[in-house]
This record gives structure tokens, sequence and C-alpha cells, in this order.
């Protein structure tokens, strides 16, 4: 099912942020970034020797009335910047409602606006047991529609593989950049490798843990027969009080070691409850966690 | 396909348990979740923060096999005594007599001692082998030693009660033998407790706690509450013996006073009637004066309803007395008419041989006198031969060489029969005899007096006529000069025509033998109370029945219209005190009832209940996922 992922005047509030980086990357296209390449910036990096076919508009010329030397002025370069969502569109990510889904679709839709409105590369990403790439990074506004067709489109199928995704991932996109991965992280297998990995592969890792309320506080009550709805596999319980606050626990311990493990690793890890107003999450909390700036 | 047990078979109402867990079925509601892993994790926690953590994850499993030795502990019988393979052998004596039959709360004592019997089987472990005994007057080995449950209870349904008194001396006689042949561990006695005899019997084989088997005593059976007829007798009374007076005693073993109506039957017919009233376990002698009986069955009955039934009746035959109607044919013998004279009983008709017509009938006398004289045809009755010249009834007189009759000239009396009814009271030692005929006898005539070659008295019965043959002349012996010789004709006279046994009450016991003299017969066909037909064969012109189960008249016929009878009654005040023995004594030692039979106490029916419970707890543990 299709969702109108963003509201128009949202959209507009969006255009004042844009992403950032802990790192600086080498890109490819003049961009409003800074690069590791020296460019024509406003911003002064170094001075090189004069050779033959440079522009001569770069040539410093007080330099060369003092010191007689043909120096060329050498200024940061703003380049563009890859951003790689990668959506978890596991089965779980639609469990018990579809409400954790489209948070994340809406976070994805949201980034990939900022980005692109700061000329920036977007890439989008899904994975469950495999990886899908399906929006291949590219640039420009119009590409929003494109990010924004395919998030709205994608659906929920498999299970959750993290680290497999990542491998896979960091095999396909050579070019570092930003990683948004997006997920419930409820895969028994971990995430840690996949994760390290794309640290390894110098990605900028950042991480969204979605979650809906009722995963977190556990509000079944009774006999139940709980079955996995992406492996199908089933227990019987009778949830007790005290199953309640030990699940509670559980998934407390769940975050807290992803938190863990995010800042021991330098990953920026951003806890996204589904009933957390959206416009405050990408306003107000990406802010405070140095996903996006002003 | 048949059932051992087919009690077995209520457990299929267990079904219904089944079926019952299976609607108590746990339903569960089901729910789809995102992930079960935070579940397993947790339950990885859970388990590794519990003690016997092994043991727990095998819960299920732990119960299922709990499950499983319990069902197979309940197959395997265990029970309380240690000795399961102990190869114990064990005797099972019950008690069949007369007094087994009273009823306590509606249930006859035997049927109880039959309950008891089987019980103490269906305790026994496979490896035990019983044996079981019944007494009463006689002792049955009904079932040898045998460890087949199902045959041994067989045979104990099938055990009846009799009308006889109790007899365990005989029986613990029998399984003294059986104590010889084969181990026996144990003898379980179940009776009411008539100890008869058993002292008696430990002193004689010397039996000592040490040397016999342990005996555990039943008790069966609880109260005194009878009323039973324990003495009965028919007299002749007056000059002539021409009354006749019933004689009965009556016991009351309760414990209170009884009220109860005697009646005299004579055949069918109703005859007397007295209600008397008996004080708590005392005698009541009841006397039946002047009765106007007629030859036939005598019945008495006591209308009292009491738990034992079969003494309340006893039953006699009688006979009115009558004089003996005696014929004498001789020329003349003075000491012989005069010793007839002197019987009361007797009337006499004196004959001379020359009035003495063939022809007519003389069957009306009881017995025919023929002093040295015989006719050629032999009347239809009772004869005395004296001296005779002719041999009636296949008796042949010898002849010697010459063709005279051979003689024994002054016999010497070498034996007589004291026994014999016709020599009671006789003293034939020192009595002359001045010669005696020589004789060939068929087998039913009996030698009474014996002389070195010759017989000097013969009796015999044949076809119910008896034969009395004195092979001398009385007249040329001293024997009429003795004072046994009255005696001797009047022994004679009653033998002959069968006075005494007629006359008045004659019957035996219950579990008495009869043994009775038949002539000319192969089979004798016994008819008993119960209307049994049993065919007895004839040995030596004896028939021998030892069959006398019931109380009541027991009709013989034979060959040739031979028809008689004889009649049992129980009359004994030992059975029809039915009040259970405290003990029983046996080797110095007194044996006290056992409340409980201590047999081996099963204990499958708890394992089946803990295995139930088990399975119970499995369903629970699997439905319900309690360690959380």
């Amino acid at each position: 099912m299709k969702h109108k992922i963003l509201d128009p005047g949202f959209i507009k509030r969006l255009e004042r942020l844009s992403l950032l980086s802990k790192k600086i990357f080498a890109g490819k296209v003049q961009s409003l970034r800074r690069s590791t390449h020296k460019g024509n910036s406003a911003e002064f990096a170094d001075y090189r020797s004069y050779e033959l076919g440079d522009d001569l508009r770069y040539i410093d010329w007080n330099i060369y009335a003092r010191l007689e030397k043909l120096l060329i002025k050498l200024f940061v370069a703003e380049e563009e910047l890859s951003l790689y969502i990668i959506i978890d569109n596991s089965k779980s990510m639609c469990c018990p409602d579809d409400e954790k889904f489209i948070y994340a679709k809406k976070i994805a839709a949201a980034l990939s606006y900022i980005s692109l409105a700061n000329l920036d590369r977007v890439g989008i990403s899904a994975f469950s047991n495999k990886l899908d790439v399906h929006v291949m990074p590219s640039r420009g506004r119009k590409h929003f529609f494109t990010c924004v067709h395919y998030i709205e489109s994608m659906e929920e199928d498999g299970g959750t593989s993290i680290n497999k995704a990542l491998f896979e991932f960091a095999k396909i996109m050579k070019r570092p950049g930003v990683v948004l991965l997006i997920s419930d992280f409820f895969d028994p297998e971990g995430y840690e490798s996949g994760l390290s990995f794309l640290q390894y592969k110098k990605f900028d890792v950042n991480i969204v843990q979605v979650f809906n309320p009722i995963e977190r506080d556990m509000t079944l009550q009774g006999d139940l027969r709980l079955t996995d709805v992406e492996t199908n596999e089933f227990i019987d319980v009778t949830v007790t009080e005290k199953l309640t606050k030990m699940y509670h626990d559980e998934f407390g311990a769940l975050s807290s070691e992803l938190e863990a493990f995010c800042m021991k690793r330098g990953i920026t890890h951003l806890s996204a409850p589904t009933d957390y107003h959206f416009e405050d999450l990408i306003l107000k909390y990406f802010k405070v966690k140095k996903m996006v700036k002003s | 396909m048949n059932f051992i047990n087919p009690a077995a078979f209520w457990a299929l109402l267990t079904i219904g348990i089944i079926v019952l867990l299976y609607f108590l079925k746990l339903k569960r509601q089901k729910k789809v979740i995102s992930n079960l892993f935070l579940f397993n994790r947790m339950l990885v926690d859970q388990k590794a923060n519990r003690p016997f953590q092994k043991l727990r994850r095998n819960l299920l499993l732990l119960i299922q096999i709990l499950f499983l030795l319990l069902s197979i502990m309940g197959l395997s019988r265990p029970t309380f005594i240690k000795n399961i393979f102990s190869n114990y052998n064990y005797i099972i004596l019950i008690d069949s007599s007369a007094s087994m039959m009273a009823t306590d709360d509606g249930e006859s004592r035997f049927e109880r001692a039959k309950e008891r019997a089987t019980e103490i089987i269906s305790n026994f472990a496979e490896s035990d082998m019983a044996m079981i005994i019944s007494a009463d007057t006689k002792t049955y080995i009904r079932a040898p030693l045998s460890r087949d449950k199902r045959a041994l209870k067989k045979n104990i349904d099938t055990l009846e009660p009799t009308e006889t008194p109790t007899n365990l001396y005989d029986a613990f006689t029998v399984i003294m033998s059986a104590l010889k042949q084969k181990k026996i561990d144990k003898i379980y006695v179940i009776s009411d407790g008539a100890n008869v005899g058993l002292e008696q019997l430990a002193e004689e084989r010397n039996i000592t706690k040490d040397n016999f088997p342990e005996v555990e005593f039943i008790s069966i059976g609880k109260g005194s509450d009878n009323v039973g007829i324990v003495d009965l007798d028919i007299n002749a009374t007056g000059n002539n013996r021409e009354n006749l007076q019933v004689f009965a005693r009556i016991v009351n073993f309760s414990n209170e006073p009884k009220t109860t109506d005697v009646e005299l039957y004579n055949g069918d017919d109703l005859i007397d009637i007295k209600e008397i009233t008996i004080p708590a376990q005392e005698n009541y002698p009841v006397i039946f004066d002047d009765a106007r009986l007629e030859q036939g069955l005598i019945t008495m009955k006591l209308s009292i309803d009491d738990k034992l039934e079969v003494d309340n009746t006893a039953y006699a035959y009688m006979k009115k007395p009558e004089s003996i109607q005696v014929l004498m044919v001789t020329k003349k013998n003075m000491f012989l008419e005069n010793a007839l004279r002197v019987n009361p009983v007797v009337s006499l008709t004196k004959m001379n041989p020359f009035s003495y017509d063939e022809k007519s009938d003389y069957s009306s006398y009881d017995v025919i006198i023929f002093d040295s004289f015989f006719p050629n045809v032999t009347p239809k009755t009772n004869i005395l031969l004296i001296n005779s010249e002719a041999a009636p009834l296949n008796i042949l007189k010898r002849v010697s060489a010459d063709g005279k009759t051979a003689r024994e000239e002054l016999p010497n009396i070498i034996d007589y029969d004291k026994t014999h009814p016709i020599m009671k009271y006789i003293n034939f030692e020192n009595t002359v005899i001045a010669k005696s005929t020589y004789f060939s006898t068929p087998g039913w005539m009996q030698k009474i007096v014996e002389a070195e070659d010759s017989t000097l008295i013969y009796a015999g019965e044949k076809l119910g006529r008896r034969v009395i043959l004195i092979s001398f002349d009385l007249t040329e012996s001293d024997f009429i000069l003795k004072s046994s010789f009255p005696m001797f004709i009047y022994n004679s006279m009653i033998w002959l025509s069968d006075h005494f046994d007629k006359k008045s009450s004659s019957y035996s016991r219950t579990g008495d033998s009869i043994r009775r003299k038949v002539y000319e017969q192969d089979i004798i066909e016994v008819t008993t109370p119960e209307s049994d037909v049993i065919e007895v064969k004839v040995f030596n012109d004896e028939f021998f029945f030892d069959n006398t189960k019931w109380v009541g008249l027991y009709t013989t016929k034979g060959a040739d219209g031979f028809e008689d009878f004889f009649i049992a009654n129980l009359l004994s005040e030992k059975e029809s005190d039915i009040t259970p023995s405290p003990f029983i004594k046996i080797g110095g030692k007194k044996i006290k009832p056992t409340s409980k039979i201590s047999v081996r106490k099963e204990l499958w029916k708890y394992f089946v209940i803990f295995a139930i419970i088990f399975i119970i707890i499995e369903w629970w543990v699997y439905h319900r996922k309690v360690f959380y």
C-alpha cells in the first residue's frame, strides 16, 4: 500500500537542513560540500606553482608582486556527498502493524530530500534476507521523486539478515559515503560484523533503530501461541506480569547493547519509537544527534 | 479369546478422562509477533540462571519417563511383602461343614469363605502355589498345588457346603501327608472355628510350632443365633410296646430366649405341634406321647427363622411295633417253646410237621421255625432251620461216601461271631453238642458259630428274607440248658423279623458311611434328598455309600424290584453351635483369627494413580510452559 510519505509543508522545512557527515569524502562532482580535493570554493586551502594551462584567475598576484613567483591559490573543493539509505523491509517491520515500516520510510524520504536539496547523491537500498539495491546514488531534485516512488512502493518481505545485507552492500558500493541504516535490528544473527565491515570500507555509518512501543512494552496477556512473523516458529507462553517485565528488560538490553556498540565504534545511533513525533525526530532529534544541521 | 481379568474393562472409563483432557486442552490465543528471538534470548538467560537446568530443559522427558516407570512398576505388581519371588506354597483349607451354611447379614458363611479364599489367591505372587482343600466330615483335595490362579479360583467357585459335621482332624491328617511330599509355607484355615480334634492331632503327631507351617486362622461368621434339633429318638413304650414316644432335644445356642413351634409330621401329615420357649443357651427336651403314628417317614421341623436352617429339620423312619408272629413247626421241643413264650414280643403258633400244609400261605408269619423238619416248598418268610434234613435256598447238605448225611461227632467249637446281632450276650463256650451236620452254603450265608470241621450256626439274608440255620439237634446238646439259650432265641426272633430296625426310629448321621447287605444285586441306585441319583456297585453282596452329604431320606433301588431306604440327620450339637470359635489350637499354640488377611497388598493401583497424576502434570507442563 502506498502512502503519502511527506507533506509539502514539512518538505519546505526540510530545505533548511543539510546532512552532516563525520567524515570528508572525495566526491566526483562539485557540490556544496567540502571535499578532500582542492577546489574552487571561497575557502582557501594552499598554494602551488603555476603550471601551463592553469586558470590565470587563480594566480595570486600579490605573492607574485612580492616574491615574483607564480603561485596558484588552491581553495577547498566543495563536492557532493553520497547518502546511502538502507531500509529494513523484512516482515518484522510490518508487525504488529505497518506503523514501523511507514515510520522508517518517512525517515528515508526525509533524509533523501535533505541530501538531494544539498546537491548530494542519494541511493536507496532495501534488505531483508538479501540486499536489493534499487535506487543507485544520484543527485538532483528530480531524483527525489525516484526515491520517493521507490520508498512508497517498497513492501515487506522475508526475514532479517543485517550482516549479510551490509556485506553485500559494501561489495556493490565502492564509493564511500554516509550510510543510514533504518531497521528494527531484530536479527538473531546480530549486526556487529556488518556494521564493522562498513566502517572498514570507510563508510560513515549511522543507524536508526525503529520500533513500535507495543514491542517494547509487551502489552499482550494470557495464554498465547506466539508466532514469529518471519520464521513462522512459535512458542506457547502464558504471559504473566513477571514475564512482561522480563521481556521489557530484554528489549532494553537489546537497545542498550546496540547503543553501546555504536558508541564504541563511533556510529551514530538514533532510537526512533514510532510514537515519537516525526517532525520532531527530524528537525530536533536528528539535529541533536548531529545527523543534520540547519 | 478370553480375559483373565475382565474387570479391567472398567478402566475403559478412563477414556472419559482423555476426552475431558481434550476438551480442557488449553485454547491459546494465536498472536503473530515481529520476533521471537527476544523470547529465546530470555529463555537462555532464565535457564542459565536457574539450578538444575539440565533437568529443567528436559522436564517433559523426565515426566514422561516417570510416567513410564510408574506404569511399568504398576504392571510388575509390587507388594509390601518382600518375598515376591519366594516360591511360597500355601494350603487353603475351607470348612464346608453344615455350620458354614449359616447366614450372616444375608450371605452364607461358605460364600464368605470362598470370597476370602479367592482374595488370598488374588494376592499371591506369580511364583506362589496353592492347594485347595475342603473339609466337612470328609476331606477333599479340590486342587493340587498349582500356580494357575485362574484354575484355583474356578475351583473355589465350584465348591459347595454340605450338611455334614466338621472334621478338621482328618483335614489336618491329609495336610500332614502333603507336608511330607512338598514344602508348605503357610496354611490358611478358613472356618467358623470348629476345632474338632486338632489338639488330639497335635498330640498324636507331635506337632509343634517349629515343625509345622505357619497357620493363619481366618474366622468366618459372627453371632450364635441358632436353634437346632440335636437329638431325635422314637421309642416304643408300654408292656407290649404298642405305644410310640417321639423324643427330641432342641438347643437354643443364641444369647436370648427363643420361641418356636415344633412340628411333627408323619409322611406329609402334620400329626402334632408344640410351641416351646427355650432360654438362652439351654437344652429343651420335647416329647410327643401317644402320637398316632403309622409306618413311614417321621419329620420334625422347627418353624423358627434362625441363621442355620439345616438343623431345623430331622427325620426318622418308623414302623409301629407289633408282636412277632412266629410259627413253630416241631414234633416237640419244650425248651424251644418255653424260650419263645418268655419273649413278650413273640406271638407263637405251634404246629406239628404233619399238619404243615405246603400249599398254604404262611407268609403272614414273621418267622417260621422248622425244627428237625423242612417242607419241600420254602415259605416266603424268615426261617429258623434247626437240624434240618432238607436243604432250602441252595443250602446243600453234604453227603458222605456211603450216601448218608455227613456229620461231625462232638464238634469242638473253635470260634463264634460275637458281633452278630443274634450272638448278643451269648456265651457259646463249653457247649456240648452230640453231632452236627455238614452243609455247603451259598455266599450270603454267614458262619456264626464254627466247629473244627463243621459250622454249627449260619445266618444270612437274601432278597429280604433272613435265614438262620442251626446244624445240630438242640435236644442233643446242652445249649438248651444254658442261660444263653433264651437270649439266643430272643435275638434270633428279633433279627429274623428285622424287628428293632423297623419297629422304631432308624437313621444315620450325615457324613456317615452306609454299609448294607444286599443279595443278588450288582448295582444299587441311591437317590439322595437332593434328588441326585448315584449308582453304587455291589461287592461281596454289600454296597457302600459314603455320600451322605444331605439331611433326609435316601432311597435305594436294585434289580428284581429291590427297594430300601436310609435316613441321614445332622443332629450334631457342635455343628449347630454356630458361634465362631475365638481361636484354633494346634501345636500347643492358640491361633487367633486374623482380622485382615496378611497377604501381599498389591500397590499397582497406587502406581497407576501416580502415573495418571504425572500424565496430567505432563499435559499441564506441556501446555502451560510454567517455566516462565
